[in-house]
């Protein structure tokens, strides 16, 4: 069996997500280098709960504004924006004005 | 001139405090239909009635109180009420608007709007109850807070229902950025309408009303109400949307702190840093895990719950009942002067309701100030000893209240930032964040381009109510207009295009009296067009409604013209145009402003700033030219 690409990513947490895993800053090990993976890898961690803040299953859409190093992934891949040692995402409740 | 059949009441009611006189005029249908009423009524009654020598706190200058079309209706959102006037901070177009039930019953009361001018020689009050008008003494009110004003004049009234606008402090001692508060703690915060007020020793007006509002077609109207709620309720609804009324009802707009600071949105530190390590501390879910004691949300709304109600029993801040604080007063009391104190947050916004100020200048005023400390501009002996550092949060609710009691630094400050800084020399100027006077909100230009723009062009000054597309690039689409998916943030093509959209659609809706939580992003706007055809009897779709928008734009544009302003004025201040942030998610980043500003103006249609004689054509507006283009007249 061929050994999978690991990365360790650095993820950032704002508002009611980071309610879910508790602190502001985690590192993660991803083995599917992927948001998707990264994002699957965070449920297995925090529960389904961290994944149905994050995305609505029924329509595939995000329920928050991902990043990958300052750029939102709906301007990259997706959930499939690939990721890489070293990268940074970040999970952040929508923007709402005041 | 056929009448519109329902929405407006149908009269103005006039009064003159200098001589003690009421009056009733009839609304002209034809100018309601052409700018809709509310704040777009009030733009030509203001351009028609004074001009560039009527200073703001002259008795000429005029302070109008207006309800829009759908105000009062019952249709889900429809609370937005604004006062206008020449602007005391900015000497340009002047306007703000509230929330909750002011609006509606001053139209129960009878009327679409309160056109005040005069001064009256001792404090008087405007009571019109059921279309009887009485100008009363307020001696005993004056100096009262905000709060035991509305309470005193609710007791005497014997009726908890009698609605109240009232000044408190600040703005009797006419602080340019005094606010007009109502008995619900909801606020006109902007652009010292509260000092036009005070200027006039107009202490309150109150109203209460049992007149049903007429509605052209009951049954049709009805059903659209229902269509709307549904609308947002349904499962079907796009996500961001479910998202926006899940997020701001459960967290209020104060949610948007810490993903703000995140994505380089949040002004810091006077607008010199890019990261707010502690902005945790100060964000919505914060609140509502600590100091939120309750929910609410206006009359008539009955979709989003934005309300926070707060209390603080013990501490040092203890006691503060009452309205918590939104976004921009987390981040002007906050982040902007580096305060990580959430109870303090909730204490100076508590001052500045109960004293009568708006948040984001006072806020802003406190962070120059403490930036001018820093820099030895001010001495402790200048604020009276007080050691005015960042994130000292007992000195900034202490500065609150000095700004709104006009004494010792606080008499200086009172007068906006640009006047402070000129006052205090040219070093001073450089930490002055303004836009033709207004402090800039809380939303940074560096990294969210399209408000770069806004603020630049706004007609009030630096705002992000008159236009706020940065809604576009935060997700907040309108596909009905052509904005189908998300703006990439710093990318300049599609900006200037949809900040003119977000101006006008914000002109139209505000006119309304629709609120932007409703309308931003939940409520389709061709519903809202079937709502206000249904409402008076006029058809129209959601392009004619953001047609008037961009007339009513022009109108205030054609108004700040009449006032003296100039193209030149359309920028932004030296710091946020030239000097990049060195961290976070902005750093390295500039505004293209004079790109984005050409760009704009063609899409305007506007030569040497102002709207040109063919764009006034298209708009109807032809009486305007002689005005606007008097030199090139044969």
């Amino acid at each position: 069996m061929s050994e999978r690409a690991v990365a360790k990513i650095r993820v950032a947490l704002a508002g009611w997500v980071r309610e879910i895993v508790g602190r502001s800053e985690v590192e993660v090990n991803v083995s599917n280098p992927t948001v998707f993976g990264l994002i699957e890898t965070m449920t297995k961690t925090y529960g389904d709960r961290f994944r149905t803040q994050i995305i609505d299953e029924s329509r595939k859409e995000l329920r928050v504004i991902v990043v990958k190093n300052d750029r939102e992934i709906e301007f990259l891949q997706g959930l499939a924006t690939p990721l890489q040692e070293g990268d940074r995402v970040m999970f952040l409740p929508p923007v709402a004005g005041g | 001139m056929t009448a519109l059949r329902g929405g407006h009441v149908g009269r103005i009611l006039r009064v003159d405090l200098e001589e003690d006189k009421v009056s009733a005029e009839g609304l002209n249908f034809e100018t309601a239909r052409k700018y809709i009423g509310g704040a777009g009524y009030a733009a030509r009654m203001l351009y028609d009635r004074i001009d560039a020598n009527t200073d703001p706190f002259d008795p000429e200058n005029m302070l109008l109180f207006m309800a829009g079309p759908m105000v009062g209706t019952g249709f889900p959102g429809a609370t937005k009420w604004s006062v206008c006037t020449r602007s005391p901070l900015t000497y340009l177009w002047g306007e703000s608007s509230a929330s909750g039930s002011f609006g509606a019953e001053l139209k129960r009361a009878g009327f679409d709007g309160l056109a005040v001018t005069g001064s009256s020689s001792s404090p008087s009050a405007v009571y019109i109850i059921d279309g009887r008008v009485e100008l009363q003494d307020a001696k005993r009110l004056w100096k009262m807070n905000t709060s035991s004003t509305a309470r005193e004049i609710q007791a005497e009234s014997n009726d908890p229902k009698t609605r109240v606008a009232c000044i408190g402090p600040a703005g009797e001692e006419l602080v340019r950025f005094a606010s007009i508060v109502t008995d619900e703690e909801r606020v006109c915060g902007r652009g010292g309408m509260g000092a036009v007020m005070g200027s006039k020793k107009l202490k309150a007006v109150a109203v209460r009303g049992s007149e049903r509002i007429p509605i052209a077609d009951e049954q049709s109207f009805a059903a659209i109400c229902e269509q709307a709620r549904s609308a947002v309720r349904s499962p079907k609804a796009p996500t961001h949307t479910l998202e926006r009324i899940e997020g701001l009802t459960r967290d209020g707009t104060a949610r948007s702190v810490e993903s703000l600071e995140k994505l380089g949105g949040l002004p810091i530190r006077n607008w010199r840093n890019g990261i707010f390590p502690e902005a945790a501390k100060i964000t919505g879910s914060t609140m509502s895990n600590t100091i939120l004691k309750g929910r609410g949300m206006c009359p008539q709304c009955g979709i989003i719950a934005c309300w926070r109600i707060v209390k603080i029993q013990s501490g040092k801040y203890a006691p503060v009942e009452g309205h918590g604080p939104e976004y921009e007063t987390c981040a002007s009391f906050g982040s902007l002067c580096s305060n990580p104190n959430l109870e303090s947050i909730a204490k100076a916004n508590e001052v500045c309701n109960r004293l009568g100020m708006d948040t984001i200048s006072t806020g802003a005023a406190v962070a120059f100030a403490t930036e001018c400390y820093e820099k030895g501009i001010l001495t402790k002996e200048d604020l009276g000893g007080m050691a005015l550092i960042w994130g000292n949060d007992e000195a900034l609710v202490k500065m609150a209240e000095l700004i709104g009691r006009r004494e010792r630094i606080g008499r200086l400050l009172g007068e906006g930032v640009r006047f402070a800084a000129s006052k205090l020399g040219e070093q001073a100027e450089r930490c002055a964040v303004h836009v033709k006077g207004m402090e800039v909100p809380m939303h940074e230009p560096r990294r969210w381009w399209t408000m770069a723009l806004a603020y630049a062009t706004s007609n009030r000054g630096a705002c992000h109510l008159q236009g706020t597309p940065a809604y576009l690039e935060w997700g907040l689409i309108q596909p009905e207009f052509g904005f189908e998916g998300k703006l990439e943030p710093f990318n300049s093509k599609p900006m200037a295009k949809a900040t003119k959209f977000h101006q006008d659609f914000n002109a139209a809706f505000t006119a309304m009296g629709h609120c932007q939580f409703t309308i931003g992003g939940v409520i389709p706007f061709s519903i809202v067009a079937q709502a206000y055809s249904a409402a008076t009897g006029e058809k129209v779709d959601h392009w004619d409604l953001l047609r008037r928008g961009e007339r009513i734009w022009n109108m205030k544009r054609a108004f700040n013209m009449k006032m003296g302003a100039t193209e030149d004025q359309d920028t932004l201040p030296e710091r946020l145009l030239q000097e990049p942030l060195r961290e976070g998610a902005a750093a390295d980043r500039l505004p293209p402003l004079a790109d984005l500003l050409k760009e704009y103006y063609v899409l305007r249609g506007w030569e040497e700033g102002k709207p040109s004689r063919r764009k006034l054509s298209e708009l109807e507006m032809d009486d305007l030219i002689p005005d606007l283009w008097a030199e090139n007249q044969v």
